[in-house]
């Protein structure tokens, strides 16, 4: 008999990830001077895609795209293909494929169809033998003006995970049960923690790196999970390889593939490989998320980003007035904004987008206004994007995207005490079964107040409307989306 | 001297310290030591007598001990048959040493190395990152052994099991107190793969020897006392970082600074009871500025050794048992067939 994969076996708790959404890579793509499709239209190949839910979330905001993904786990894709269905998404094709016969024998002749291809979570966790098949993939699927993104665990900050990793699996070899094996790790990663962050030496290095890890675990793991599925398919999976900026990027190059960024693009980051390399040293970040093009490309990536770019871009700011003046972001970031500067108008479109052109008033603020906002999309306070998300304001009657309901009505006949939700943005958010109860109404037929009969709490309803408003959930009225 | 010969006897002097603290090995001038490994048999300083790879063994047998590191030349079907070779060469009576390294080790200190010793953490991976690669910064002149992956490790203690030869660790907290809490490691190859990685070791000698003298678990009991008729080089790092000079800390003060100002002198190795005289003297110097007396303890041998012994585990000074300079060892480099 043959053993189960790993992800058949343990079922992975994936998520959205919004740096590898063609709204992101689009526009961080433009900015390096690449013809980057319209997310609205997109042809979007996820290779590992386990049960999709990158996918389906982002198909569900667009119509108009194609999304197609593939993953080994047949059981994730049985899922997720379930999860479509029942949200009425039929954008999405989800496949149960083996990358090895994909590189063999392609996608049923889909080769150099794909505006965007992705491969996130993947590259270090497969085995060495088969890390070639998946740069060969993501470089026969893309169009020739097409943009992949790649993350990997990142040398040399990734080096304290490496130990804690050596020491978990050894501590947790003797375990036959997922859950047991999660256990014993965990309980040396108490140990290594408990040995003190002021020990000397190493010993109170590798201590620190137990708590923040520990810390990670936390965060990664759903609160009513049995168990860390996230510990299992991370530090003890059998593959998980770090690798350095050069190393990645020779391999990239062997595969016929060119680095265009980092993503996000932080601002501290130098954007030419040599200056990421020293950045990744200094930063000592253990993961790196990069977009790719194909070598042979045209036009050849920009080694800088064109900030000139964002004139031609949309700007969505989750801005809200704070007391004492100015706006507070959701993230909790405090921006000055003088009386009719282009902050103030953003704020005032806010929740929606706004094209860039329109908030400055003539070339020179148009220019400056591009430098700012380069420097606070790098640093994550305002988004910016080549074409607007459907976001609206509640109105009358709120209404969040199919899919968002549909995994909150599952989530309550199942049960959970919670279930992540992702937004118009493609950011995803832990919501508690109180406000689930709140989303599976907001279908864009029932006011605010049948909601708040229906559910019996007005002010929750009031409450999770304002927040969901902010963090780019509630669609625009149906007519205004026609 | 070439490097690799440097490198050689840097390895071959941890490994007789290791085994001498451990009661495995009987510290005496004359010592058979065969060193193993590429490097070291390519060296022209080494007394060579290289020998066919199917007698390797036998050409050297009777070698109190054999250090090896894992140069990664012999494919793991191979490991068996060089365990074979080293066990026959070191008898029933010698041991064999396998030197390595923390990978992670390997990787920090070559990031410090690549990025110059004013390289500073921006915070953004988290402190224990920032930390990390201060501790680099101050490990960037540390000797590196090739590091054995976890994998690699099992295969070689099995062969040498199978060979009749059983790795001895010592309990991870006599190393470092702080990792006594760490006990869910209990075999003697998690023990060592814990010292090594939590200690950020460079260099660090994995002790094996014959079935039939290996202790009980293959559980090494140390005896650092053994450390009073030695020597004690400090350097960089200071073995100030290793903190805490605890039970005796006016003696371990002392001595601490006496080291400080050995190094900075280039003294070279201290004798251990020149050592501890200087830091006696100084101890009562102290004392007397203070006010107070200060006597000699009973336990201020034991203490003082144990003290080095754990700066030594975190390669904050490198003991001796043999004179430093003229150990009146016969140093051998192996034939290709004892080189994992």
């Amino acid at each position: 008999m043959t053993e189960r994969f790993a992800y058949d076996a343990v079922p992975y708790d994936t998520e959205a990830n919004p740096e590898a959404h063609p709204r992101s890579m689009g526009t961080l793509a433009r900015l390096f001077g690449r013809a980057a499709a319209l997310p609205s239209t997109a042809r979007v190949l996820e290779i590992g895609c386990g049960d999709g839910e990158h996918l389906i979330a982002a198909a569900s905001y667009l119509p108009g795209a194609r999304f197609v993904g593939f993953d080994l786990a047949a059981d994730a894709i049985a899922r997720g293909v379930a999860a479509a269905r029942a949200a009425g998404i039929e954008n999405v094709e989800l496949l149960h494929r083996d990358v090895r016969d994909v590189r063999a024998s392609g996608l049923t002749g889909r080769d150099g169809a794909f505006d965007y291809v992705v491969a996130h979570g993947v590259y270090s966790w497969v085995p060495e033998s088969i890390r070639a098949d998946v740069l060969a993939v993501i470089r026969s699927a893309l169009a020739p003006d097409g943009i992949g993104f790649l993350s990997v665990n990142a040398l040399p900050g990734w080096s304290l995970r490496r130990a804690l990793r050596i020491l978990m699996r050894e501590v947790s070899a003797d375990e036959g049960e997922p859950a047991a094996k999660v256990a014993a790790a965990m309980a040396l990663v108490d140990d290594l923690a408990g040995a003190g962050v002021a020990a000397p030496g190493f010993v109170g290095v590798l201590a620190k790196a137990a708590e923040e890890y520990r810390a990670h675990v936390v965060k990664a793991t759903p609160p009513d999970a049995p168990f860390s599925r996230y510990v299992f398919h991370d530090l003890l999976a059998e593959c998980n390889d770090p690798f350095s900026v050069a190393e990645l990027t020779a391999r990239l190059r062997a595969a016929g593939l060119g680095v265009v960024c980092e993503t996000p693009l932080s601002r501290s980051r130098a954007t030419q490989l040599v200056g990421l390399a020293e950045d990744m040293a200094r930063s000592g970040s253990p993961f790196l998320q990069v977009l790719v093009c194909r070598e042979d490309g045209d036009p050849k990536a920009a080694p800088e980003p064109a900030v000139a770019a964002i004139r031609t871009m949309q700007l969505w700011a989750d801005l809200a007035a704070a007391p004492g003046g100015g706006f507070r972001t959701t993230t909790g970031a405090l921006l000055r904004a003088k009386p009719g500067s282009p902050l103030e108008r953003a704020a005032a479109a806010a929740p929606g987008f706004v094209a860039v052109a329109d908030l400055a008033e003539d070339d020179a603020a148009l220019s400056q206004l591009e430098r700012d906002l380069f420097v606070a999309a790098c640093e994550g306070v305002l988004t910016l994007a080549t074409e607007p998300a459907p976001i609206g304001g509640a109105g009358a009657a709120p209404r969040v995207d199919t899919y968002v309901r549909a995994r909150a009505r599952e989530a309550l006949e199942r049960g959970a005490r919670s279930a992540v939700l992702t937004s118009a943005l493609h950011r995803s958010f832990r919501v508690p079964d109180a406000e689930l109860r709140v989303v599976a109404e907001l279908d864009g037929r029932a006011t605010v107040k049948e909601i708040a009969g229906r559910v019996g709490d007005a002010a929750l309803v009031e409450r999770v409307v304002d927040r969901f408003a902010r963090y780019g959930f509630l669609l625009a009225a149906r007519e205004e989306a026609t | 001297m070439t490097d690799a010969m440097a490198r050689a006897r840097t390895f071959a002097h941890r490994a007789v310290v290791a085994a001498t603290v451990a009661g495995l090995l009987e510290a005496r001038r004359g010592l058979r030591v065969v060193v193993a490994g590429a490097d070291a048999s390519a060296d022209a300083d080494a007394d060579a007598s290289l020998q066919g790879a199917a007698d390797a063994g036998a050409a050297n047998a009777g070698a109190a001990l054999l250090v090896m590191t894992d140069e990664g030349s012999v494919a793991d079907g191979g490991v068996a048959a060089v365990m074979r070779r080293a066990r026959a060469c070191v008898g029933d009576a010698g041991l064999v040493a396998l030197v390595v390294g923390s990978l992670v080790t390997r990787e920090l200190v070559a990031t410090a190395r690549e990025a110059g010793e004013s390289i500073l953490a921006t915070g953004e991976g988290g402190d224990a990152y920032a930390r990390a690669l201060e501790w680099a910064r101050e490990h960037i002149a540390t000797e590196l052994a090739p590091p054995v992956a976890p994998e690699r490790l099992a295969h070689i203690v099995e062969a040498a099991a199978g060979e009749g030869l059983t790795l001895v660790e010592a309990e991870s907290g006599t190393h470092a107190p702080a990792l006594a809490r760490v006990r869910r490691m209990k075999s003697p190859r998690a023990r060592a793969l814990l010292a090594t990685i939590a200690l950020g070791s460079g260099a660090r000698p994995m002790l094996f020897v014959p079935t039939g003298r290996a202790p009980k678990g293959g559980l090494a009991r140390l005896k650092v006392d053994r450390l009073a008729d030695g020597w004690v080089e400090a350097g960089r790092p200071s073995p100030r970082d290793i903190g805490r000079p605890a039970p005796n800390g006016d003696l371990v003060r002392a001595a601490l600074a006496v080291l400080d100002e050995a190094a900075g002198a280039r003294r070279g190795p201290l004798p251990f009871k020149d050592l501890l005289r200087e830091a006696r003297e100084r101890q009562s110097a102290d004392a007397r500025a203070r006010g107070v007396r200060a006597t000699a303890g009973s336990s201020d041998t034991a203490d003082l050794a144990a003290f080095l012994h754990q700066c030594a585990a975190h390669e904050a000074v490198t003991l001796y048992v043999l004179e430093p300079r003229d150990p009146g060892w016969t140093l051998t480099a192996a034939p290709v067939g004892l080189s994992l």
